[in-house]
């Protein structure tokens, strides 16, 4: 592994390289700190912007932004009670109370330095499982593969959103929509209705984007309609200097906190579909639950953001152990890197680690630099980000409606694929409004080539005799795991975050 | 949402069945295949599809209690007619952008979003819809020397 790292070396330690994952972050951190907008939207919208970057600066870049979405987050939660995502809404409970109490700049400071201790410690969870595990998993035929496939689509759909049956609708939805093209076997088309731009089939970012950004944008049109655009800073004086410092004493006090919500962060992320919003909720917990004072919490306690948010930037760095590993995405944003990965000729999974050695290594390398640098970014640029929250979204979202049509149209697809974008957005609003998980459907449509080859692949090698099966102890346990998933959560005991 | 549940499921079962029964037939390609026929894998999804909408809509109708907490609109006529403008705005913005190019049409459908969500201070429409537009520009063309129309 050593040798693999020094072979990167080179490649990674560069001025552009570092150049580009410091903008990852940067702009990762804003788009955190906007409220209502978040990392996978951000991914979806800069994907077309590294078509011409090499794909190790390329991925480096995206992942750069996802680890700064995570940190940017705690921003707006803190200082403004709006949590920049929904995994930060944990961060409100005890930062927004402390910026009451005048020591938004502790809370900033502890909501920072928990995001890179939780991103150092994930990363490096990450280089260590991720080989094992791919390992294990090159020994994977089709039928295992597609009992894995079918197990991860069932479970995502049962822990994202609140119904299983509409997760389920939606990660099929999303399997149909990655039919279209042309057939695998025939070479002939499916279900374009004429259009030869379709015989590539959808253009991922202008399903990406339409249904993650511009439904989004239209989402927060229309909730904050009647004037309420504006986000207003509380700009409450620090009593004393103590107020706003984190002495190295509380910072040390602090770490039990930081590597508890670390641990449940990479635990959480590891498993597809729960999320570092769940990943937060449960560090959370765990540090109240644990503390001898449980009662601060709620009021202010430091320990609540350092729990919440080393848990929630944990996860970013551990969901992407499954894609190394299997080529499995857990969430919107994983989804959105794997399909950035295959846009750069490169297929996660565990071949990745055989054919592109040396990338991932610099992958690996490139993901501790942009840890480095979310501290780096986060320490210089915390004030700037704190102001550009109280930009109201009048400006920020008729940009982002443009952003929006220059990242489909970059795609390739031209205004065909702007127009699908649109399209896509009314879908994506529908969804969001009515509660049908866009996770799943994105997951789904991206798993969807990889799912129809490995069931081709597996029926023609069974001969589509279920008696197979019994030669195949792996894709039985996860066939049962996933039966067992349509069996928990379809009855309706969902999993219930704590009040 | 129990009575948006039971108009989706109706709605994803009348597309399930129109894909089963219409689309599929006709928009996928017969052609020579080895393993499995080019009508199988988009008739078992669009089967489940099928399957899944049925049960959907059952819990929908016999499992009131499943609802007891979300029982509010969630859209409103307004926010429907909100929701309409702005595509239709967005769509005749990308119209625009086709026929008049992205410097012109750009900063338009910027604005006209702006407007739309209330925005009326003269110079932040100006600088908020001719700033990105320029440096989106300037980057598509000199630094991902990709043209934008």
């Amino acid at each position: 592994m050593i040798d693999y790292f020094l072979s990167a070396f080179n490649d990674v330690f560069t001025v552009k390289m570092f150049a580009y994952i410091a903008l990852g972050v940067s702009i990762g951190y804003l788009v955190g700190a906007l409220p209502g907008m978040n990392r996978a939207t951000a991914i979806a919208l800069l994907i077309p912007f590294t078509f011409e970057m090499p794909a190790l600066i390329a991925i480096s870049f995206l992942i750069g932004v996802n680890k700064g979405g995570a940190a940017g987050s705690a921003v707006s939660a803190i200082l403004i009670n709006v949590p920049g995502e929904p995994s930060s809404v944990v961060t409100t409970i005890d930062g927004y109370p402390m910026t009451l109490q005048g020591k938004s700049q502790k809370a900033l400071k502890v909501a920072l330095y928990a995001s890179v201790i939780g991103d150092v410690l994930a990363t490096i969870a990450l280089i260590v499982l991720a080989l094992p595990l791919a390992k294990l998993a090159v020994g994977l035929g089709p039928i295992e593969i597609s009992s894995i496939l079918i197990f991860a689509i069932t479970f995502i759909a049962a822990v994202s959103g609140r119904s299983f049956y509409k997760g389920i609708i939606s990660g099929l939805f999303g399997l149909l929509l990655a039919a279209i093209g042309l057939d695998l076997e025939t070479g002939l088309p499916r279900l374009t209705f004429g259009f030869v731009e379709l015989y590539d089939g959808i253009p991922l970012l202008a399903v990406a984007i339409g249904t993650l950004a511009l439904s989004e944008v239209l989402v927060q049109i229309d909730n904050a309609w009647r004037g309420h655009y504006a986000h207003k800073v509380n700009q409450i004086k620090a009593p004393s200097d103590d107020a706003s410092r984190l002495s190295m004493r509380e910072f040390v006090g602090l770490l039990p906190a930081m590597l508890k919500g670390t641990f449940v962060g990479i635990v959480i992320g590891i498993l597809p579909g729960l999320g570092a919003t769940l990943a937060s909720f449960l560090g959370y917990a765990w540090v109240k639950k644990s503390s001898k004072h449980p009662e601060a919490f709620g009021k202010g306690a430091p320990e609540g953001v350092a729990a919440s948010e080393s848990a929630d930037n944990a996860s970013v760095p551990a969901t992407l152990v499954p894609v190394f590993a299997i080529g499995l995405p857990g969430s919107v944003a994983t989804a959105l890197l794997m399909g950035a990965f295959m846009m750069h000729g490169l297929t996660p999974g565990p071949f990745l680690f055989r054919d592109n050695n040396e990338l991932v290594y610099g992958i690996f390398l490139g993901m501790i630099v942009a840890s480095f640098m979310l501290l780096l970014v986060g320490i210089i640029g915390q004030r700037f980000f704190s102001r550009v929250i109280s930009v109201g979204d009048t400006v920020i979202l008729p940009v982002i409606v443009f952003l929006c049509f220059v990242g489909a149209y970059l795609e390739g697809g031209g205004l065909f694929g702007v127009y699908l974008m649109i399209v896509f957005a009314v879908v994506g609003y529908f969804m969001k409004k009515y509660d049908y998980s866009f996770v799943t459907f994105v997951v789904g449509y991206v798993l969807g080539p990889m799912t129809e080859l490995s069931v081709r692949q597996a029926l023609i090698i069974s001969d589509a005799n279920p008696a197979t099966l019994l030669n195949h102890p792996v894709a039985i346990v996860f066939l049962l795991l996933a039966v067992f998933s349509v069996w928990r959560f379809s009855a309706g005991n969902r999993l219930k975050l704590p009040n | 949402m129990r009575r948006a549940d039971v108009v989706g499921s109706l709605l994803l079962l009348t597309l399930s069945l129109l894909m089963l029964l219409v689309v599929i037939p006709s928009e996928v390609s017969d052609g020579q295949w080895y393993g499995l026929s080019p009508y199988a894998y988009p008739n078992t999804i669009c089967g489940a599809l099928a399957i899944f909408s049925v049960l959907l809509l059952a819990q929908a109708i016999f499992k009131k209690n499943h609802y007891e907490v979300e029982q509010k609109k969630i859209l409103s006529l307004f926010q429907v007619f909100i929701f309409v403008l702005l595509v239709a705005v967005i769509t005749f913005g990308v119209w625009l952008i086709s026929v008049l190019g992205v410097l012109i049409g750009g900063p338009i459908l910027i604005a006209s979003v702006a407007l739309i969500m209330g925005e009326r201070r003269f110079w932040i429409l100006l600088l908020s819809s001719v700033l990105p537009v320029l440096v989106i520009y300037g980057l598509a063309i000199y630094v991902l020397k990709t043209p934008l129309p």
